[in-house]
């Protein structure tokens, strides 16, 4: 026989004490499994408590009409399997009421802060925090006015909020109590550390039809996703939509800050090459963009290239875009943008994307010197196969929804060009444009038809060469950085075959500062 | 431990009642696990509704039942499904609730079956089983099978209303369905002459048409007669109704106390025991001796006792199969609420 | 095989027919579906066909019908149980919500319940409160359901036809004011898959998803927007559970504007989650607030006049889809 005490069990997940309403087995007699040793009153009903296994009963520790709480001793047993009595409640790790608690923090009272030399009272607006939540140093805790403004008084100290004693509405003067804190508060006679609120907001712009009365901007998810995705700052947009609210066309037509570039052209034998200037000064910057793409592409790098003050050129290569020559083959764009790069001075960084990349490898063996830098994203060229559904499904898609569909195997971001620019490719499939250069790029089965790494391996012995690709690229398989010259870096990030769209930090840092911000 | 030889020989005898006794006092045992299940908090929940002093329904009617014959049961339904052959290990693991268990943790004590043994279902809504008895007796004569569609309920559903049009309807379309009321005398705490006004509730049957008896619950041996003679023209196609006359020993749920009952009218209540009394029969009788069948008693004890052990030592489903068996295997599972906060907050 | 022109009704009563050649396990079960031939003449005269052990007029006892139908199902019949009127769906709450669509997960798979309940409801017969509401957000509110709604008198042929063969419990609602609805259709043609929506219409401005007879009226407003330069996309949900929602998040992707029709009241109806979903799934897309266009929040009078004015007509879709759009629209 083993000895055992005896709980109160837990009988129901709401029961958290019992009453015993009896003993149904006194101390010095046995009982058998099954036969009810006493009798419990709980939250919900009376009941009789069984012996889980045989034993005896030696002492009782609690009587009826005992109030206990679940888990605490009841009665001392000898029983013959202590193993019987064993539940997944486990009561007798309840927890101790009169454990020693841990060392019981503070408790404080915050008061209403002086927020300027003027200020006599406050009106609590609202409570940033509820009670019993934590709260980190600095965080907005509650809000309040004064006969200034509304000001957000943050947490000079961590801590919890235990109760509330002011309730919004309430006007109450300088030190009065609002609240029962735990932790430390700031001792109230110093004027000047209370002061540490958050600048009130200066006056909203006056009467911007975009803002709403409390300040917030009015704009449709639609334009502020554009917004978020060519840098535009919505608040330099002006709206046309209902109660002034920021539309697509708006974000569309503010265009894309800071530097918004106009188009040029070359015109060169068989037609004209279109292309854009942004930025000045600094670093030339030839961007050129792959297969089925056109400049804007580039349009978050173009920016950022601009604004770090340096010079972005980006074309439309022959058959894309604006441009009206038609292409052929590779060959008709790599002549392009060596055309294009004899207009600019020297020396330039290239940066190509996919096809666009085999065209700067190219383009970069034929102008020499004048090319301090190459920059490859997700590289064409560099390995046996390339994504055919994608090259030759594009060169002959015509109708909006097959783009779409098409532009969705490039990656994640690739699916939110608006219907304008969908119909407008569709459109310029349709026509065929791109049938030839499809045909020159990869075999219907896609076996890639292009090389560029013999090439390659001898402009990395003469300038820096870098190369990345996207781990989730669809298109152009990132293994093929297995084939790259040895002297080409090789960088990779979970990106699809856009990682200009996926990942622009990453991509910006790469082209500007060679990834080494990465 | 080896059956004694007395109540084998006694076992293959004309008398059923050795038979009876072993399934009922399995019953009483399996239940009173059931309740100690609970106790060691390894139930899943606490809605258990035992049948302790019902053992003579179950076991009686279902001695009338064959291969084949369908029935729906209540929320009190243990024994039934015990009678019918079930596996109480199964049993017991699914009213803790665990992936071992008939319906892999999802039904718990108020929905246990097993559709191999013809059992439609266990049901928690007082009288929610009836009318499929009746669609199972259409299927039934539809495809000539000769078998019964049975549904077993409590004095609580004669205050619904979907008994009355499902005995109408088989009383119409001559139906092989038979109506088992196992009057307790308690619709959870409401005694039956205060939910009804009159108690005689085989009448009411009796007005639908349908051949109805009520059959004191105490002898098991009565019970089964009057059900085997009922089921004999039930196979014919003439519906019946049946009420066996029992006391619920406990209270609604569990082995609670039931403080709205008259503590004289509870002693008095449960000397109406089936086990008990099938005992004492079978002694009296001399088709068994004390010895022998506390050597029952005690096999029979071991066996539910490793219905806990095999509870305890099972393990509970796996979180993901709750999107399992919504719809059918074939059919896309729904999405979970957290995969599609995921992607709607997703990040572009 | 052959064009012919059949009404909505006509077709139903051919699919139960066609249904009932095949599979000998296929009955009916309803009030006055037998001699009488249903309330709305849909199993008119299948009786002499198939006689009255396999098209069962019941007494009037719409729990235990639908509950009799949970039972034959789960026993090896196939059945059709008719509900004269959805809004007896209450009656039989018990046995549809917490038989016929739990039974498969409470029992852990064991078993499933291939039942149809076929039912008719809507407005446009001045048949009052208690007969002419649109009550499918409680089955759609039930996990365990399907629920199929045509809208056309080839999908009342095909999809009674797919919900014949699902698995799982099928209601099956009809619209009242369809019956008599005349198409020229192809029985044999190749039908749209089961839990497939249908692009109705396609136009770059804004999506109208749909349902039942409010299809009808969407396309008529979407018509006379095209006149008006404005182009709609109408999407006809078919089954609203399984909801297809691929293709609404698709066009409303490109148009920025999505709007709901359903005939259901709208607090908390069919228009309320479409609506839920559209935001939250196609956010980044969206131009103008998804707008419920749906019944009012009001019981339907027998005045025919407050009846068509409780429920959204082609004049409210199609001020709607103008004010969504206004100004937006090149002209």
């Amino acid at each position: 026989m083993n000895d055992l005490t005896l709980t109160m069990p837990r009988l129901g997940e709401t029961m958290e004490e019992g009453v015993i309403v009896d003993w149904m087995v006194a101390p010095g007699q046995s009982f058998k499994r099954g036969e009810p040793i006493l009798e419990l009153e709980t939250d919900k009903t009376v009941v009789e408590f069984p012996a889980l296994g045989d034993g005896v009963l030696d002492e009782l520790l609690a009587g009826p009409g005992d109030r206990i709480p679940v888990g605490r001793p009841i009665a001392r047993a000898r029983v013959t399997n202590e193993a019987d009595w064993a539940s997944d409640d486990e009561p007798g790790a309840a927890p101790e009421a009169d454990a020693p608690a841990a060392a019981a923090p503070a408790v404080a009272l915050l008061r209403m802060p002086r927020l300027g030399e003027t200020m006599e009272e406050g009106v609590i607006v609202q409570w940033l925090v509820a009670e019993g939540a934590d709260y980190a140093r600095g965080a907005a805790i509650l809000e309040i006015e004064t006969d200034k403004t509304v000001a957000e008084v943050p947490a000079l100290y961590e801590g919890r909020l235990l109760r509330i004693l002011a309730q919004p509405g309430e006007r109450l003067p300088v030190g009065a109590p609002i609240a029962e804190v735990e932790g430390q508060v700031e001792a109230f006679d110093a004027p000047e550390a209370t002061a540490p609120v958050s600048a009130p907001v200066a006056a909203p712009p006056a009467a911007a039809p975009s803002r709403s009365a409390g300040g917030l901007l009015r704009a449709t998810p639609l334009a502020r996703r554009l917004a978020r995705r060519n840098g535009v700052s919505l608040d330099s947009v002006t709206g046309t939509g209902r109660r002034g609210r920021i539309e697509r066309a708006d974000v569309e037509r503010a265009g894309t800050a800071p530097a918004p570039a106009d188009l040029a052209f070359l015109d060169l034998p068989g037609g004209r090459l279109a292309y854009t200037v942004a930025g000045s000064g600094g670093q030339a910057h030839l961007l050129i963009h792959g297969f089925a793409g056109d400049r804007s592409a580039w349009a978050q790098m173009t920016n950022a290239i601009a604004r770090a003050g340096h010079t972005a050129i980006v074309p439309d290569l022959p058959g894309h875009g604006a441009t009206t020559l038609e292409a052929r083959d590779t060959e008709t764009a790599v002549a392009a943008v060596v055309a294009l790069a004899g207009t600019l001075g020297g020396p330039l960084t290239l940066v190509g994307h996919s096809l666009g990349a085999a065209v700067a490898v190219r383009a970069a063996e034929r102008l020499g010197a004048k090319v301090a830098r190459l920059v490859l994203l997700t590289p064409a060229g560099c390995g046996p196969r390339i994504g055919a559904d994608f090259v030759h499904g594009m060169a002959g898609a015509s109708t909006p929804g097959e783009v779409a569909h098409l532009l969705r195997l490039l990656g994640p971001k690739a699916d939110g060009l608006s219907e304008a620019a969908l119909g407008a490719m569709a459109k310029d499939m349709g026509r065929g444009r791109l049938r030839a250069l499809a045909q020159a790029l990869a075999t219907p089965e896609g076996r890639q038809k292009i090389d560029i790494l013999r090439p390659l391996a001898a402009l990395a012995e003469t300038i820096p060469v870098a190369a990345l690709f996207g781990t989730e690229d669809r298109v152009v398989a990132a293994a093929d950085a297995m084939n790259l010259p040895v002297r080409v870096a090789a960088h990779f990030l979970p990106a699809g075959h856009m990682p200009q769209w996926d990942a622009p930090r990453e991509v910006t840092d790469l082209i500007l500062n060679g990834g080494r911000n990465g | 431990m080896s059956k004694p030889e007395a109540l084998q020989s006694a076992l293959k005898s004309n008398s059923e009642l050795p038979r009876h006794y072993r399934m009922m006092r399995r019953v009483r045992t399996f239940e009173e696990r059931v309740g100690e299940l609970f106790v060691r908090g390894q139930s899943a929940g606490s809605m258990l509704h035992l049948s302790i002093g019902e053992e003579s329904a179950a076991t009686g009617v279902c001695a009338a039942m064959v291969e084949g014959d369908t029935f729906t049961t209540h929320h009190r339904g243990h024994g039934i499904f015990l009678a019918r052959g079930a596996d109480p290990k199964r049993m017991m693991a699914e009213i803790g609730g665990k992936e071992a268990g008939y319906c892999h943790g999802k039904g718990g004590s108020m929905h246990i079956a097993d559709m191999g043994l013809g059992h439609l279902g266990a049901n928690a809504i007082v009288g929610g089983g009836i009318p499929a008895v009746v669609g199972a007796g259409l299927a039934a004569r539809h495809h000539g099978t000769g078998k019964i569609s049975v549904a077993f309920f409590g004095d609580g559903a004669t205050g619904q209303g979907i008994l009355y049009e499902s005995m109408n309807m088989a009383a119409l379309w001559k139906l092989p369905c038979l109506f088992v009321c196992i009057n307790n005398q308690y619709g959870m705490g409401t005694r039956i002459d205060q939910a009804t006004a009159n108690p005689k509730l085989h009448e009411r049957a009796q007005a639908f048409g349908l051949a109805a008896e009520t059959v004191d619950g105490l002898d098991v041996e009565a019970v089964a007669e009057a059900a085997a003679r009922l089921v004999a023209g039930v196979r014919q196609g003439k519906p019946a109704f049946l009420v066996v006359d029992c006391y619920r020993f406990y209270g609604h749920a569990r082995k609670d106390k039931s403080p709205y009952r008259d503590p004289v009218e509870e002693e008095t209540g449960r000397q109406k025991d089936p086990v008990a009394f099938a005992r004492n029969v079978l002694i009296e009788r001399g088709i068994a001796t004390e010895d022998e069948l506390a050597a029952l008693d005690a096999e029979i004890d071991a066996e539910m006792d490793a219905t806990i052990d095999f509870t305890t030592a099972q393990t509970e489903p796996p979180l993901s199969s709750m999107f399992r068996d919504v719809y059918a295997p074939e059919e896309p599972e729904p999405e979970p609420v957290r995969t599609r906060i995921a992607r709607v907050l997703a990040r572009d | 095989m052959a064009l012919q022109e059949l009404t909505y009704r006509d077709a139903l009563r051919q699919a139960l027919i066609d249904a009932m050649r095949e599979d000998p396990d296929v009955v009916i079960l309803g009030e006055e579906v037998g001699r009488y031939g249903g309330a709305y003449a849909v199993t008119k005269e299948l009786i002499k066909e198939f006689g009255p052990e396999r098209v069962i007029d019941t007494p009037i006892s719409e729990p235990a019908i639908v509950g009799a139908a949970v039972g034959a199902a789960m026993a090896g019949l196939r059945p059709v149980a008719e509900l004269m009127y959805v809004d007896f769906i209450g009656m039989t709450m018990d046995q549809l919500g917490n038989q016929a669509a739990k039974i498969r997960y409470m029992f852990g798979g064991q078993i499933g319940v291939p039942m149809v309940l076929r039912t008719q409801g809507g407005t446009g017969r001045s048949a009052g409160a208690q007969h002419s509401q649109s009550l499918e957000a409680y089955v759609m509110h039930t996990p365990g359901l399907r629920l199929a709604m045509p809208a056309t008198v080839a999908d009342a042929y095909h999809l009674l036809r797919q919900a014949l063969t699902r698995p799982d419990p099928v209601v099956f609602i009809e619209h009242k004011a369809l019956y008599t609805m005349k198409e020229t259709v192809d029985l044999d043609a190749e039908p749209l898959a089961w839990g497939r929506s249908a692009v109705r219409r396609e136009g770059r401005d804004l999506v109208i998803v749909t349902y039942s007879r409010q299809l009808h009226y969407a396309m008529e407003a979407a018509k006379k927007l095209a006149a008006e330069g404005i182009e709609a996309t109408v999407i006809d949900l078919r089954t609203l559970n399984p909801l297809d929602f691929d293709p609404i998040r698709a066009h409303v992707e490109r148009t920025g504007r999505a709007m709901v029709v359903s005939e259901g009241v709208m607090t908390a109806g069919v228009a309320a989650e479409l609506s839920a979903r559209i935001t939250e799934e196609c956010f980044d897309y969206l131009e103008d607030p998804v707008v419920r266009v749906a019944g009012e929040d009001i019981p339907i009078s027998v005045s025919t006049v407050l009846e068509t004015g409780s429920v959204p007509g082609v004049q409210l879709i199609l001020d709607t889809a103008r004010q969504m759009v206004a100004g937006k629209v090149a002209a």
